[in-house]
């Protein structure tokens, strides 16, 4: 109370002051601001932007794929707005700089083989391991060389393989150390309060058989664990969770979180929660302890979206083909009218200890990827995706009393190039070709961009981004509000959502800024929480959206439900329809149907009409910008522009075809909020 | 050396390590096979390093078909095309058509002045010798020297502490402008306060010290200059942005400024560590450029 009283003071006292020389002359007077506050501080919260999921010269793949120089330094000077190189390409010398800094940023290494790239790289860390033929191979590999990916990349499907054979001459545990420590002393350097927010942090990525079970770890501070737990000592998320809880303890300043990601790319692994196992206590423990430490699932990034799947789980929307590169299962086509074997929940029969891969189309062998060959492994899960995944663990609380698939939601890149943030479509200042890729020198060739069978090629996006709704730019602000679920994501745009739910009035968008801020918060709740009862009975949702520099096109309410015979449902709600999409020409020029000024910001009330406060549900909010060329789209204009591409003279090319070899070249960018969460008789 | 390695390989691989289990469940998948021809591509690729000398074109003219030669692997096919990987005749004859004109032009020595050739090879020499370079030596003097040396890299450019009330342009900027304009005239005659105008603003609207080039990105070129011409300390505008119409009232302009040494030691320190970096590289190039006799016409 009497800090409020001082600041109400201090307020007056500089109103007063600056009343009284008001010439600028004068000396100027700063509004007060408490200690610790910084600012642009607001109860009220602010959209921070930045990444947190960033690859450097580090990572081993990084590294294969040619970026032998951006390092942790390199990925934040990129962060705040320097420009950065990249491998060169045949054309030349290649720069990437961001269009507008970003507010946080996190280097998440691999933590598999950091130390052995370090000796590989270093001759004075052991100069046998350095010339070692795998070394040497690793070295002087083309980008992409496919013997370094055997070699390299097999032995993360086993936890067994372990490290390297040439740590036998060195010691590559102490060589990772000292990596984290380089990452941890300038990721500290980096962190400015206020200014700039630098997270440590580091990847465990667990491949078993090629199911990607990547997480991300962000430590909350400076402390962190001497080494980061890879794979190789914790084959199991429980046991990766059992040992950072060992090394990093808050009662010695050390906190932590992990985030999910590339659900989509896990086989059925990575988000499954298995309802056979949830009469064992040892196992229901395991899941709740995983659930509390991982509050955020990475649901948009370079290698697709997670979102939800068409076809998938009984899914009728068209707009979860977004940026997708998992191909579509074909018994699945909701086009093609079969959809009945989709639909959950199927039989669960454990596949070498590993949850049920035969819950897509029963008999038929689903493709890993986008136009690649039949893959045994390559099965497709409801709840690889983010709704298939909430359905899935609404249903296991009604058993467990807790959702094991509670998750708040955002982007982030996975950029190998060190170049974090790096999502503008038409890339930074001076692009000529439009994005330039993420994966080293393997994406510098335009015409093999256009390649399906490669994955650096039409079927990765420049990835998301990762919105924080804090009071201020600080680790701790920020981490907090990753903790409560106050995020979103976003397809790479900085486009603002807020979603809030309560016991609101009518007629909330019509009051001025500053009280619908209050009322938001202190009668409802922000994304990421529970919904309260209402006095009504029936809550009020808030829906605010504020354009990048796309207008806005339409803004939705996903709702998602389990009935009482545990079948999964989801219906799309539209609260706002700005325009019909704008036209797109071959030169990514836009013809808007609706001037866009009208369209920058909305404010959208809603109440569910289906509401049913006996039934549990979850919402979240999308919204989507006016359409606008993606990545494809601009290399196709610029080679035409350049006269290397005729389409007269080519008419196959993936750039002028309009068959099945055609690239998708418009989009609509988007951004989803976190969901909010609402279960009958929760506070 | 190479028999070396791959009794290595081989022991290492198959070492059960997790019990009798783990080795049971590496024969009974088709992980064995993978391993195979890991270990086969790995033992052709050893090979291929540890033959020093370079393919002699035109002589060698047999071509090994690597049972493995798969498209390009990235991580996001690293492991599934690792494991379940079968290439296919038609990547195979792919791979087989590539590997003979590459042959084919190395024996027609086609390389020899192409420019992109010498770039990539005068490229990977830059990494190595990037990487050859350990973490250099400097003393407090070192850093206080560059510091005043470079001090202008080091300014901090000019910024403002404002807040600013919005209009929404929903219905037209001109109507937006119009409501903004009386917003104002009701501030300044005292008959609303700052709290109770403006429409629903997304994000907050309080901003401390925001580098002008922000201020630029975010809110647009009209609105800082507007924001720059005024008045201190009161309300003032209406000025535009993309997303609508603002009333500012700026509090304070930052003026540029040199800060201490004290308050960027962490960014100074790391450029002269750059610097040095480079420096080293320059003279490992020197004595590699010393072995060579540059006779200039």
């Amino acid at each position: 109370m009497t800090s409020v009283a001082i600041r109400v003071f201090a307020v007056a006292l500089s109103s007063v002051l600056l009343a009284a020389c008001s010439s600028s002359e004068l000396p100027q007077i700063a509004p007060p601001v408490a200690p610790g506050e910084c600012g642009d501080h607001t109860p009220y919260r602010n959209a921070y932007f930045g990444d947190l999921h960033v690859h450097t010269a580090y990572s081993f793949d990084a590294y294969l794929f040619g970026n032998h120089v951006n390092d942790p330094q390199i990925a934040y000077d990129f962060a705040k707005g320097e420009r950065i190189r990249l491998n060169d390409s045949a054309r030349g010398e290649r720069y990437v700089q961001l269009q507008h800094p970003l507010d946080f940023a996190a280097v998440t290494d691999h933590s598999e083989y950091v130390g052995e790239v370090r000796m590989c790289t270093d001759p004075e860390q052991s100069p046998l391991a350095y010339h070692d033929p795998l070394c040497l191979q690793f070295r002087t590999a083309q980008p992409g060389d496919s013997v370094g990916f055997l070699v390299w990349g097999l032995r993360l499907t086993r936890p067994y393989y372990g490290r390297h054979l040439f740590c036998v001459y060195g010691d590559c545990p102490a060589a990772a150390q000292s990596v984290w420590e380089q990452t941890v002393r300038v990721t500290n350097a980096e962190n400015a309060p206020c200014r700039f927010t630098a997270f440590n942090g580091y990847e465990y990525s667990p491949s078993s058989d090629g199911s990607r079970m990547h997480r991300n770890i962000i430590f909350r501070g400076n402390e962190v664990p001497q080494a980061p737990v890879s794979y190789f000592d914790a084959p199991e998320p429980i046991e990766l969770f059992r040992r950072l809880n060992d090394v990093c303890r808050p009662e010695d300043g050390c906190e932590y979180l992990s985030i999910p990601h590339n659900s989509n790319l896990s086989h059925g692994r990575l988000l499954w929660a298995d309802p056979e196992r949830f009469s064992d206590p040892q196992y229901v423990a395991d899941l709740r302890e995983i659930s509390r430490l991982n509050p955020v699932l990475e649901m948009m990034q370079i290698k697709g979206a997670s979102e939800c799947k068409l076809g998938l789980g009984g899914s009728t929307d068209e707009e979860c083909e977004f940026e997708q590169v998992r191909a579509k299962p074909l018994c699945c086509d909701a086009a093609n009218g079969i959809t009945e074997h989709c639909v959950d929940p199927l039989p669960s029969v454990p596949f070498r200890g590993e949850p049920n891969c035969h819950e897509v189309c029963p008999g038929d062998r689903p493709r890993a990827f986008q136009n690649e060959p039949d893959n045994s492994q390559g099965c497709l899960a409801s709840h690889d995706f983010l709704r298939g995944a909430f359905l899935k663990g609404m249903a296991a609380q009604k058993t467990l009393g807790f959702n094991p698939n509670r998750y708040a939601l955002i982007g982030s890149t996975d950029n190998h190039n060190a170049a974090s943030g790096d999502t503008e479509e038409a890339g930074g200042p001076g692009a000529v070709l439009g994005w330039e890729g993420a994966h080293g020198g393997q994406d510098d060739d335009p015409e093999e961009r256009f390649d399906v069978l490669t994955n650096i090629g039409r079927i990765t996006n420049p990835g998301g981004l990762a919105g924080i709704w804090a009071e201020q730019n600080t680790r701790e602000s920020l981490y907090a509000a990753l903790m409560r679920g106050e995020v979103f994501a976003t397809s790479g745009t900085r486009l603002r959502l807020r979603l809030f739910a309560g016991d609101y009035p009518s007629g909330l968008c019509n009051e001025p800024d500053e009280r619908l801020k209050r009322i938001a918060y202190e009668q409802g709740v922000p994304m990421g929480g529970d919904i309260p009862l209402t006095a009504a009975g029936i809550p009020r949702f808030l829906v605010q959206v504020l354009a990048d520099r796309h207008p806005l096109q339409r803004t939705q309410i996903v709702k998602l439900w389990v009935d009482a015979q545990g079948q999964g449902h989801e219906r799309i709600f539209e609260l706002g329809r700005y325009a019909e999409p704008a036209a797109v020409d071959e030169q990514c020029g836009v013809r808007f149907s609706v001037p866009p000024e009208s369209r920058m910001s909305a404010c959208h009330e809603w109440q569910d009409p289906d509401f049913d406060p006996a039934q549990a549900a979850s919402y979240y909010a999308r919204v989507f910008e006016d359409r606008s060329c993606r990545w494809t789209g601009h290399l196709c204009a610029a080679l035409q522009r350049s006269g290397e591409l005729h389409c007269a003279d080519q008419p196959q090319h993936p750039c002028c075809t309009s068959g099945e070899d055609a690239v998708i070249k418009v989009q609509q960018e988007r951004a989803w909020s976190s969901p909010l969460w609402y279960a009958p008789g929760s506070p | 050396m190479v028999i070396a390695t791959l009794v290595r390989a081989g022991v290492a691989m198959s070492t059960p390590d997790r019990g009798p289990t783990a080795w049971v469940k590496l024969r009974a998948g088709p992980e064995l096979l993978m391993i195979a021809l890991g270990v086969l591509a790995f033992a052709v690729d050893a090979l291929r390093v540890q033959s020093s000398l370079p393919p002699v074109p035109g002589e060698d003219r047999r071509i090994e078909v690597p049972a493995a030669e798969a498209p390009r692997q990235t991580p996001l096919a690293l492991a599934d095309d690792a494991v379940g990987q079968r290439g296919g005749e038609a990547e195979t004859a792919r791979w087989i058509r590539a590997e003979v004109l590459y042959r084919e032009a190395l024996r027609l020595g086609l390389d020899e002045g192409d420019v992109i050739v010498r770039r990539r090879l005068v490229q990977k020499m830059e990494y190595l010798l990037e990487g050859m370079s350990a973490v250099p030596e400097f003393s407090p003097a070192e850093v206080e020297r560059y510091f005043h040396t470079h001090a202008e890299r080091y300014r901090q450019t000019q910024a403002y502490t404002f807040t600013h009330r919005f209009f929404s342009s929903e219905r037209g900027i001109d109507a937006a402008t119009a409501r903004a304009r009386e917003a104002l005239s009701q501030l300044r005659d005292g008959t609303a306060l700052a709290e109770t105008l403006g429409d629903p603003y997304t994000d907050g609207n309080r901003h401390g010290q925001m580098p002008a080039a922000r201020v630029l990105q975010r809110f647009g070129d009209a609105f800082l200059q507007g924001l720059d011409r005024a008045p201190a300390g009161e309300w003032s505008g209406p000025l535009r942005s993309r997303h609508g119409v603002h009333l500012v009232r700026r509090e304070r302009t930052h003026p540029s400024r040199l800060p201490s040494l004290d308050e960027v030691r962490a960014t100074v320190v790391r450029d002269l560590v750059d610097e040095l970096r480079r420096r080293q590289v320059e003279q490992r190039y020197g004595e590699i450029e010393a072995r060579y006799e540059i006779a200039r016409r």
